[in-house]
């Protein structure tokens, strides 16, 4: 594999860049930003994870790049270049070809992501026929082979099973490998283990890692849970409110977060503060969306907020990929980022 | 399953119990049954025998189970007019009904899906906002208001179809039926037409929301982000899905349609049940008025029954159920 | 205010606002607006029969609609019959939202057994079809204006006892009912002073509606001849008295009537959607 480092993948034109992305809702009671001005951008090969609370608009992200954001929601602003095309504002006929065969998505709740009605062997080969002419047996072949990677024991009997009589790993397995079924260059996977137990999360872990290394596949990988993308990642971006807060190499966030929210997000996970009597919190709940909030949005529930803050905090480059949105950012004192550095 | 049959089974038996003794109330305490059969200026002593003969001089309880007996056996009384057991003459006239009613389904059916789907799909244009405009008119204009709009414009100005009758009629396996000849089914097109309109209003209505439910769900989410065509996903991912609901309806509905029968039969001079309950109505027919009710209320928990298990049956995660 | 507003900004509810009003005024005053007595045989004359709409007899007067085949004016019969319509659909409709309220209070009130057995009542009345139930009653009770008023509150009932239940359901688990039955009010005081206030929206809309659901059964069931008796011609009598002319081309008799009948209704079904949305700002359309 190639490429993999951050820093190398800044180098040639990466596989995705979104610009400025913001994602509006308009509702009765106001405009509601979703996504608020974000940039990132993926390599080719690269799995980075897309870390925040639950509204923080990590999956309207997800969304917004596939071009699935439906009314009252719309892509207000921003530029999504993939493949070195512009996605935003493309015909959905060309969205649509690209969507399952480039780029494809794998849902949180695989209970309820795939047709009730349908046999998966049928969902899973409209995905191919979508998009390429194959021999119906060929296809078969296909599904089962991948079912079969992803760990699927006797997959041709599960082609012929509904949904409802797999199990919620098994569902999200087939899942995944229809995300895989074209060979796309990117997986948007949104909290695709949330749902299911830690045994099985850490099978499908272990399956997709091994996947991925073969078929050299991006993913952005959303979740809330720092401990599951730290074992897939290569880079991580922090999301609040909208926005990213921060982002970096797996390593440097988990071993010295700069922005508060991360720090608090850190402390929060057990195996982090052994000695802990009670697990540290962050106060307060995130902000509602559409309540507008002055200045830095980590703001109110911030220990470090001064007056400064109430000026809006740009997202700094500090080195690399390395970056805060922050006027405080919380130097380690024994690891100072300059010592990081050099 | 077993349990979930005998308490169907129980409700829909205390429900046509239910309703026996409310018809027979109605018909034997409200109304004087005798004063129908016996010339009221007779002799006291022929009003007494009839009474006496009829059981009507024994207290309610006892005339009404005698009432359930004679009903078990099949004797609902013998029609006045007709001089014909009551059940016979239903009989007789139930496939015209029948089949006007199956004919109006299948017209519901076929044009209320696809309008249904496209005004689902379409969301908020005017063609959607159309189609939702003239369902909620053939939910609320009455019937027969529109069935006399159709005889002028189709019979009396066009001279397309007859204004009325049921034409001639072909045999098969010893049932009457308009379908198989070229005059019956020009009787029978406004009939069912007109009879067609309220099914055709819910299922519009109901493919409407089912579409619109549908397509806030994950796996229609779900085969978007695949790239399948927006076509296919309503054809054969939400159609699939919302197929159950309507197929329910439409049997639901069936029931009704029998009973809505009597003012579509009335206007076009079909010769089914509901033209014969209403005229019954008008000559106080009281065994077919009697035979009537009974047999629809039968015929509605009937149906009800069946198409809770068509609908354990069509639905797969039941079905698994039944298989493990 | 606001809420007036948006009940007044489409032409559409405007238009069916005010050709409610002036139905229902056309009503109120049928007998000082009309031409002549339409039953009144002394003022008929049979030289006048079926004259086509807009005609005028020997003695110059006028037939705005035509006459039918006594010679009776059919502009006047609409007036009147609009007036027995709407008298017997408001009436039972009044009688029904009374009567379906207070079951669907008590119901949501008592709860527990009062409310199982009432709402299975209800489920089994609504899961046969209204014109079943109203012929079932017509063929039992036997036809006239009482007897049809008494099949349409037996037919709408059900669905206001239902609504009301529904709503009060909610109402019931808020903090000032609560509050209320602290302070050791009456159950009837909280439920009528406190809950019904609460339960106003869903029931006034239903009501609207049902409204016109009721002018359409007094009209089938009339139309069938099995609804009022031949001296209380209303809208559906007139239109099945005239459908024999109608296939001798005398439309007239049959139209107008009917026009009239179903211009009320879709105008009450508009005022009733417009209610909806005010009322309900979380109904999607």
């Amino acid at each position: 594999m190639q490429d993999l480092s951050p820093i190398a993948a800044t180098h040639r034109e990466p596989l995705l860049k979104v610009r400025g992305l913001s994602t509006h809702f308009t509702t009765v009671s106001g405009t509601v930003q979703a996504v608020d001005g974000v940039d990132f951008e993926i390599g080719h090969g690269e799995v980075v994870g897309l870390v925040g609370e639950s509204g923080s608009g990590k999956t309207m992200v997800g969304f917004s790049i596939l071009g699935l954001i439906d009314p009252p929601g719309r892509i207000a602003a921003g530029k999504v270049v993939f493949e070195g095309n512009d996605l935003v504002g493309l015909p959905e006929r060309e969205l649509r070809g690209l969507r399952g065969r480039r780029i494809s998505m794998v849902f949180q709740d695989p209970l309820t992501t795939l047709s009730p009605t349908m046999r998966i062997g049928r969902q899973m080969t409209n995905v191919i026929a979508a998009h390429q002419a194959m021999p119906m047996a060929d296809a078969r072949q296909h599904c089962r082979d991948l079912l079969g990677k992803l760990g699927i024991p006797s997959p041709d009997e599960r082609m012929h099973a509904y949904p409802h009589q797999l199990s919620g790993g098994m569902r999200q397995r087939v899942c995944i490998a229809m995300a895989m079924l074209n060979r796309p260059s990117l997986i948007i996977a949104d909290e695709p283990t949330t749902a299911l137990d830690v045994t099985t999360q850490a099978q499908i872990l272990g399956e997709v890692r091994k996947l991925r290394e073969e078929t050299g596949t991006s993913f952005i990988w959303v979740t809330h849970d720092l401990a599951v993308v730290s074992e897939l990642a290569d880079r991580l971006l922090v999301m609040y409110a909208g926005q990213i807060v921060e982002q970096g190499s797996v390593e440097t966030i988990l071993n010295r977060p700069l922005h508060p929210y991360t720090k608090g997000l850190l402390d929060s996970i057990p195996t982090n503060n052994p000695d802990a009597k009670r697990l540290p919190q962050i106060p307060g709940s995130a902000p509602p969306p559409g309540i507008g909030i002055e200045g830095c949005k980590f703001r109110p529930r911030c220990g470090f907020a001064t007056d400064t803050c109430l000026d809006k905090p740009d997202l700094k480059i500090l080195e690399g990929t390395r970056a805060v949105r922050c006027f405080h950012p919380q130097y380690d004192v024994e690891h100072p980022l300059t010592e990081a550095m050099s | 399953m077993g349990a979930f049959l005998v308490r169907l089974l129980f409700q829909g038996i205390v429900t046509l119990l239910v309703v026996s003794i409310i018809i027979f109330v109605g018909v034997f305490a409200i109304g004087n049954p005798l004063y129908v059969l016996v010339d009221p200026s007779a002799p006291a002593e022929v009003v007494q025998e009839t009474l006496r003969q009829l059981g009507l001089d024994r207290p309610l309880h006892e005339q009404y189970v005698r009432f359930v007996l004679s009903a078990l056996r099949g004797d609902l009384g013998t029609s006045y007019v007709h001089a014909l057991p009551s059940l016979e003459l239903i009989a007789s006239r139930l496939p015209a009904t029948l089949e006007l009613v199956v004919a109006g389904l299948v017209i519901a059916f076929l044009v209320g899906v696809p309008l249904g789907l496209l005004a689902g799909y379409m969301a908020n244009n005017w063609l959607a906002r159309l189609i939702s405009s003239l369902s909620i008119l053939g939910i609320s204009l009455p019937t027969f208001w529109i069935a006399l709009i159709m005889i002028i414009v189709f019979s009396l100005e066009l001279g397309w179809v007859p204004t009325g009758g049921r034409g001639d009629v072909a045999t098969v396996l010893g049932i009457e039926t308009s379908l198989l000849t070229a005059s019956g089914l020009a009787h029978m097109a406004l009939p069912a037409l007109a009879l067609s309109l309220f099914p055709l209003a819910l299922i519009i209505r109901l493919t409407r929301a089912g579409v619109r439910e549908h397509n806030r769900m994950d796996y229609v989410k779900f085969a978007r982000a695949m790239g399948i065509s927006p076509q296919r996903i309503l054809v054969s991912y939400v159609l699939r899905n919302i197929l159950i609901p309507i197929v329910t309806m439409m049997g639901l509905i069936f029931g009704t349609l029998v009973a809505f029968a009597v003012v579509t039969e009335t206007v076009f001079a079909w010769p089914g049940i509901g033209k014969l309950i209403i005229d019954s109505i008008k000559v106080s027919d009281r065994p077919v008025i009697i035979a009537y009710l009974l047999f629809v209320v039968t015929m509605f928990l009937v149906i009800s029954f069946i198409v809770d298990l068509i609908t354990a049956a069509l639905d797969p995660r039941i079905r698994l159920v039944k298989a493990s | 205010m606001g809420k007036l507003s948006a009940f007044t900004d489409s032409k559409l509810v405007l238009l069916a606002i005010g050709l409610l009003g002036i139905t229902i005024l056309a009503a109120l005053f049928a007998p000082w607006i009309a031409p002549q007595d339409p039953y009144d045989l002394a003022q008929l004359y049979i030289l006048d029969a079926r004259l086509p709409p807009l005609t005028r007899n020997a003695d110059g007067t006028l037939f705005l609609l035509g006459t039918d085949d006594q010679g009776r004016d059919v502009f006047s019969a609409v007036l009147y019959g609009l007036r027995i319509s709407l008298g017997v659909a408001f009436v039972a409709t009044a009688i029904a939202v009374v009567l379906g309220t207070s079951i669907g209070l008590l119901s949501a009130y008592a709860g527990g057994r009062t409310d199982a057995v009432l709402m299975r009542i209800v489920d089994m009345q609504l899961s046969f079809p209204a014109v079943l139930i109203a012929l079932m009653l017509v063929a039992l009770l036997g036809t006239g204006i009482e007897k049809v008023t008494i099949a349409i509150v037996a037919v709408q009932w059900a669905r206001y006892a239902r609504t009301v239940r529904g709503a009060a359901m909610v109402e019931r688990e808020r903090e000032y009912v609560e509050a209320a039955q602290c302070l050791a009010y009456s159950p009837s005081r909280v439920m009528f002073r406190h809950i019904l206030p609460n339960c106003m929206a869903p029931l006034s809309i239903l009501a609207t509606v049902e409204v016109a659901s009721a002018i359409s059964i007094e009209a089938t069931l009339s139309f069938l001849g099995v609804g009022l008796p031949i001296t209380q011609p209303s809208l559906g009598l007139l239109i099945a008295n005239g459908y024999p002319f109608m296939l001798s081309g005398n439309y007239w008799l049959s139209i107008y009537p009917g026009l009239v009948l179903i211009a009320v209704i879709i105008a009450i079904n508009i005022v009733g959607d417009r209610l909806r949305e005010v009322l309900n700002p979380r109904s999607e359309r």
